[in-house]
Formats: structure tokens, sequence, C-alpha cells
């Protein structure tokens, strides 16, 4: 188990060290598309087998697709460097520092809280023993269609406006 | 439930080594006369005009923007197919008609505005 | 409906702990078989190909090597590979690489799921009952390679990644012809993945799991292109276009666009992407198999159960001919209707499915 935490966590870091120091942006686009894999890999590691291919289904193979279209066709040989003191790069550094603390703080917190039972108490439904039931599509449904219901049924609300924003999108972009 | 898997690293391995293989073989085998001529990308058989890499149809970008919202809500209807039958029953049903018939105001919505027309 | 309404939630296959050791080795071995047989199905499948449209066409097609022209893969196989590798001198040299041998590797790792038999028992005792296997001091041979809760999303989730490869190749290839053909192919793929998406809900709600094993011990007693003829027909018609078949080809459609994403590509390189084409082709008929014609299950019962995986075969090599069938018989559709038919004809007709299948199942 842990030698498979261990490559998947392996490929992750270095994939999102791909993203980040890839010369091409070709290349970081397909650096990040390791990455989802890795990390669809490690939901496998947690027991998440639904979580796990949707990664892949979702963002491997639908949100990275029009990455990957918009950036080797959108921007024909724009090979932009930026340079390293620039404000866009020190914002995005300064970003990069404060997710990791957070992150950081948040897993060795929840370790101890939950060493102490607290933490998976309040998860409620979410309760190891529940996920190692199944741990798979059938736990997550019937937690999603009863308990998260209204989550559920607002998601589609948001992918409405997704696509209509989708459309108005393209379609500005047509009449310029 | 994981140890399931743990074949698919084997296959993975498995289907790297066939795929690097035989991407090595076909490097290593076979005459290497390049010319000029045959460095050439094809074009009907004239001199290349103008650089390969160009802007397309805003239409294709739309489309790839549309499957993220439809391939979002496929993966929302699977997890519900399965417990249709056993579990959710009726109340599962309505939930998902309301779910199913916002996206289908949507797909229409898409259809309307001719996003669906490649002109 | 037909077959037995047994609570789904529950049937979870009971597995004997086995030794990682052993784990590995059969995947090892089955893993190599796996390859070898999709390596030699699609090596036929050629030959089957253009023997098929020769007679179509009142032609006799290869018979010159070996008997009956049964060696002529091989001699195309050895071919490919001795033949000079020319490539366009501005290509992304990495990527050029990388592409082929990606395309090849998705359409290979896609088939680990997919059972050809039912899980049985060697060397122990147990009974193999339809939903739950027990398996007493033996062990339990599963017919696919990974048994796993999410089979089905599991393929979806590896198809997704040959986009990447013919994309990558178009261009990479720095070709005005192979670009706009990976770019016609991509926009192509993704649409249709969402009318199969939407096409396999059907046979989902009334087998009630994601696990291909599973599905087909449902449709015991009754097959589920009866009780979805109209979700069969989506998925197979989607299956042409997931293929980049006729008459969905426009990626590759040899009158405008030279050969598509793989103009530039010779020798194996091309062979590859040739290879991932039919092993692609043979994935989605065992597919339509296992969700709508019952997979291993007898055609008629009073032949043998026993003869699973030939009963597979059959059912998978007759969507293959009927694939091949139309591809020397129908025209090629224009673009624009193609990717009108995937939106405005195959999507609405899925969800439409969906919606009656779930009614139909929700209020028996």
């Amino acid at each position: 188990m842990s030698v498979i935490f261990g490559l998947a966590a392996a490929v992750a870091v270095v994939a999102a060290l791909g993203v980040v120091v890839a010369q091409r942006t070709l290349y970081s686009a397909l650096a990040l598309v390791a990455n989802m894999v890795a990390l669809a890999v490690l939901f496998l590691t947690l027991d998440a087998q639904f979580l796990a291919a949707v990664q892949i289904i979702v963002y491997a193979g639908a949100v990275m697709v029009l990455f990957v279209f918009i950036i080797a066709l959108l921007s024909p040989g724009a090979q932009e460097r930026l340079h390293p003191l620039e404000a866009r790069v020190l914002i995005g550094g300064l970003a990069a520092v404060a997710f990791t603390v957070v992150v950081a703080r948040l897993t060795l917190n929840g370790v101890s809280v939950a060493a102490s039972g607290r933490f998976y108490g309040r998860l409620g439904p979410f309760a190891p023993v529940l996920v190692d039931r199944h741990g798979q599509v059938q736990t997550l449904g019937e937690q999603l269609f009863t308990t998260f219901l209204l989550p559920f049924e607002l998601s589609s609300l948001l992918l409405l406006v997704a696509a209509v924003g989708a459309v108005y999108l393209s379609r500005r972009r047509r009449a310029s | 439930m994981l140890s399931a898997y743990i074949p698919l690293l084997v296959f993975l391995a498995i289907v790297l080594a066939f795929g690097v293989g035989i991407t090595a073989a076909s490097n290593l085998l076979g005459p290497r006369h390049p010319t000029k001529a045959k460095g050439l990308p094809y074009e009907c058989g004239i001199v290349p005009s103008a650089s390969a890499r160009r802007r397309f149809a805003v239409t294709f970008y739309l489309t790839a923007m549309l499957f993220i919202v439809f391939d979002v809500e496929a993966v929302f209807l699977y997890p519900w197919a399965v417990l249709l039958r056993s579990t959710l029953h009726l109340f599962g049903l309505i939930e998902m008609l309301v779910f199913i018939a916002l996206l289908a105001v949507g797909l229409a919505y898409v259809w309307r505005k001719g996003a669906l027309e490649w002109d | 409906m037909g077959q037995a309404a047994v609570s789904v939630v529950t049937l979870a296959v009971v597995r004997a702990p086995v030794s990682l050791p052993l784990t590995l080795v059969v995947a090892l071995v089955k893993g190599v078989l796996v390859v070898f047989a999709l390596a030699t199905a699609a090596a036929y499948l050629t030959l089957l190909e253009r023997k098929i449209a020769a007679r179509i066409q009142l032609r006799i097609g290869p018979n010159r090597v070996g008997p009956g022209g049964l060696l002529q893969p091989a001699a195309d196989g050895v071919k490919l590979i001795f033949k000079e590798k020319a490539a366009p001198a501005g290509r992304d040299r990495v990527l050029f690489q990388i592409a082929p041998a990606l395309a090849a590797g998705a359409a290979l790792f896609a088939f680990a799921t997919i059972p050809i038999n039912r899980t049985i028992c060697v060397g122990g005792h147990g009974g193999a009952g339809p939903l739950s296997v027990s398996c007493a001091g033996g062990y339990l041979l599963h017919w696919d390679l990974a048994n796993v809760n999410i089979g089905l999303l599991y393929i979806l989730a590896v198809t997704s990644m040959g986009v990447y490869a013919i994309f990558l190749g178009g261009w990479s290839s720095n070709s005005k012809y192979s670009l706009l053909g990976a770019l016609r192919s991509s926009a192509q793929l993704i649409s249709y993945e969402m009318a199969v998406s939407f096409a396999i809900v059907g046979p989902i709600l009334l087998a009630g799991t994601l696990n291909l094993e599973q599905m087909v011990h449902q449709q015991q007693g009754l097959w589920f292109i009866f009780l979805q003829p109209l979700g069969f027909l989506l998925y197979f018609t989607a299956a042409f276009a997931e293929t980049n078949r006729l008459p969905f080809d426009l990626p590759e459609a040899e009158g405008e666009l030279g050969a598509g994403y793989h103009t530039e590509f010779a020798g194996m390189r091309f062979g590859l992407f040739f290879f991932a084409e039919y092993i692609n082709m043979v994935t989605v008929c065992s597919i339509a198999t296992v969700l709508f014609l019952g997979g291993w299950l007898a055609p008629v019962w009073f032949l043998p159960s026993w003869l699973g995986p030939i009963w597979f075969v059959a059912k998978a090599g007759l969507l293959l001919f009927v694939m091949m069938w139309v591809r020397w018989t129908f025209p090629r559709l224009r673009y624009d209707r193609l990717m009108q038919f995937g939106w405005k004809v195959l999507l609405p007709l899925g969800l439409a499915n969906i919606v009656v299948t779930a009614v139909f199942v929700a209020v028996r």
C-alpha cells in the first residue's frame, strides 16, 4: 500500500514541479495531466474508487483537454518567458507559500485530532468504517442523494450557468 | 478493496514496456536517409506555405467547454443509476428528473443560440 | 424485469485473502496474455478488414503471403518495422515519439476490466453463485485483469486519455493536415464520448452496478439489448465515432486531409496508431457485448454455458464484422453534420432513454 502511495506521491510532486518549470506552455499542461492522474491514484489508496475515476474522467479527460486545445492553438508560437521578479511571479509565489502553510496545518491538525477520535466523529457519515464498507459508488451515492441533496441539485444550476457562460464567451469572441 | 487494483499496476508496467519497446525498435531499425524535401510536412506535393500553427474556429473550443459541462452531469448520473433500483426508488427518480430538466434547459439554450452550428 | 431481483448494494464479491506474490504473478501472466491476444487480434482484424472490403467490392483481397493470405499481417509488421521513418523537420521531437505509443498504450490498458468469463474457483471447493463467489482452499480466477467496483468508469477514464495521443500526434507534426485532423478528431472524440456516457446509463440503471462481471450476471435470462434497444443503438453508433470508423472517420478523411492526424507518421509509428484503432474497435465491441449482449452467457439455453469465452468472442466478433460491413457500405458524413448528429440527435435521445428507463426501474 505504502509503496503505491509513495510512487503516486512522487509522480504527483515531480509532475507539479514540471508544471512550473516547463519551458513550453503545452508541456506545463501535460505535466498537469500527469499530476491529475497521480492524484487519482492517491484517491485510490484512500479507497475512494469512484472519486479516482471521476478525477481522471472530468479533470484529466475533459478540463485539461480544453486547456491543451487553447494552449496549443490559441497562442501559436507564444514562448513567453516570465521575469523572476515580475509582480505575477511574486504574487503567485506568495500564494503558493500561503497555501502550503494552510495545507500543512490542516494535515497535521487532522492527524492529531483523528487520533483522538473527534475528527471522524465530526465527519459523521464519512467515518472511515463507512467509507471502508464499500468505499465506493454506493456509499457516496447514498450520501449524495439524501444528505447532500440540496448541493447536488444546486450543482445542476451551476452547470446550467456554465453552459450559458460558454456560449456567451464564444459569441463575444466571434463578434469581434 | 485496493488489492483489486494491484494487477493494474503490473499491467501498466507491461503496457509501458510494450509501448517503449516498439517505439525504441522502430527508432533503431530501418534505413535513415533524411533529405531536405523529405523533412517537409505533407502539403499536396507543394512547398508548405505559412506556419501550421494557426488559430481555428471558435466552435472547437466551445465544443470542449460544453463537453465539460455535460461530462460532469454524466458523472453525477452514475452513482444515481447504480442506486436507483435498490435504494433511491421514486424519491431518487424525482431528484434526478429535476437535475436532468435543468440540464435539458441548458442544452435547449445552447441549441437555440446556435452554439451547435458549424459555419 | 426478467432477472432475479437481488439487493444490489450487498453484492460485493467475497474475496479469499491471496498472497501478494501470487497476485503479481497471475497479473503478469494475464497481462502478457491480454497484450498478446489483443495484438494478434488487431493484426488479423486488418487482414479480415481487407478481405471483407475485397469481397464487398467483388475482389479477392490479399492472398499471396501464406495460405489464403494468412501471413499477410506478419509481412505488414515486418515491413512497417524496417521502413524508413521519415518525419517532418519542424516536429516536436518529444511528443512526436510519445504520441503513437500513448495511443497504443491507452487502447491496451483500457481492456483490463473487461471480463470474458465468470469468475471460477480453481483447486478449492466453493459455490460460484451468480452474485457472490466463495472458494475455500483454492484460487479465485477472475477472467479479467482487475475485477473492480467501478470497472465501467475505469474504461471510460482510460479511453478518455486516448484523445491526448491523437491531438498531440497531430499537433507535434507541424503539418496543417495533421493539425486539422487532430483538432477534428479530438472534438469528435469528446462529443461522442458524451453520447457514450449517456448511452451506458441505461444498463447501469437496470443492473445497479458498475462492475462489469455483475453487469453480465444481471443479464441471466434476459439480455439488456431487449430492454435497451435504443441504448444499444446509441452506444454502437457512438462507438463508430469513438474509433474513427466510417461513416464517422472524418479525422482521417483521406480525400481531404491526407490521412488526418497521422499523416506525417511513417513506419511503426504509424503502425502504432493503426494498431490502437483496431484495439479500440475490439474494446468498444467487447463493452457492447458486456453491457447489452450478455457477455459470456450462452446465446440459447441448450448450448453449454462453460464455453463462456467462446460465446464472448463470438458476440464481439459479430459486432466487429458489422463495423467492417458498415465501413465498406456507407458514405462519409460531412463534419458539421457529424458534430450536429452527436449533439442534436444522440445526446437528447440518450437523455430521453435515461428518463424512460429510470421511470420504468423506479415505479416497477
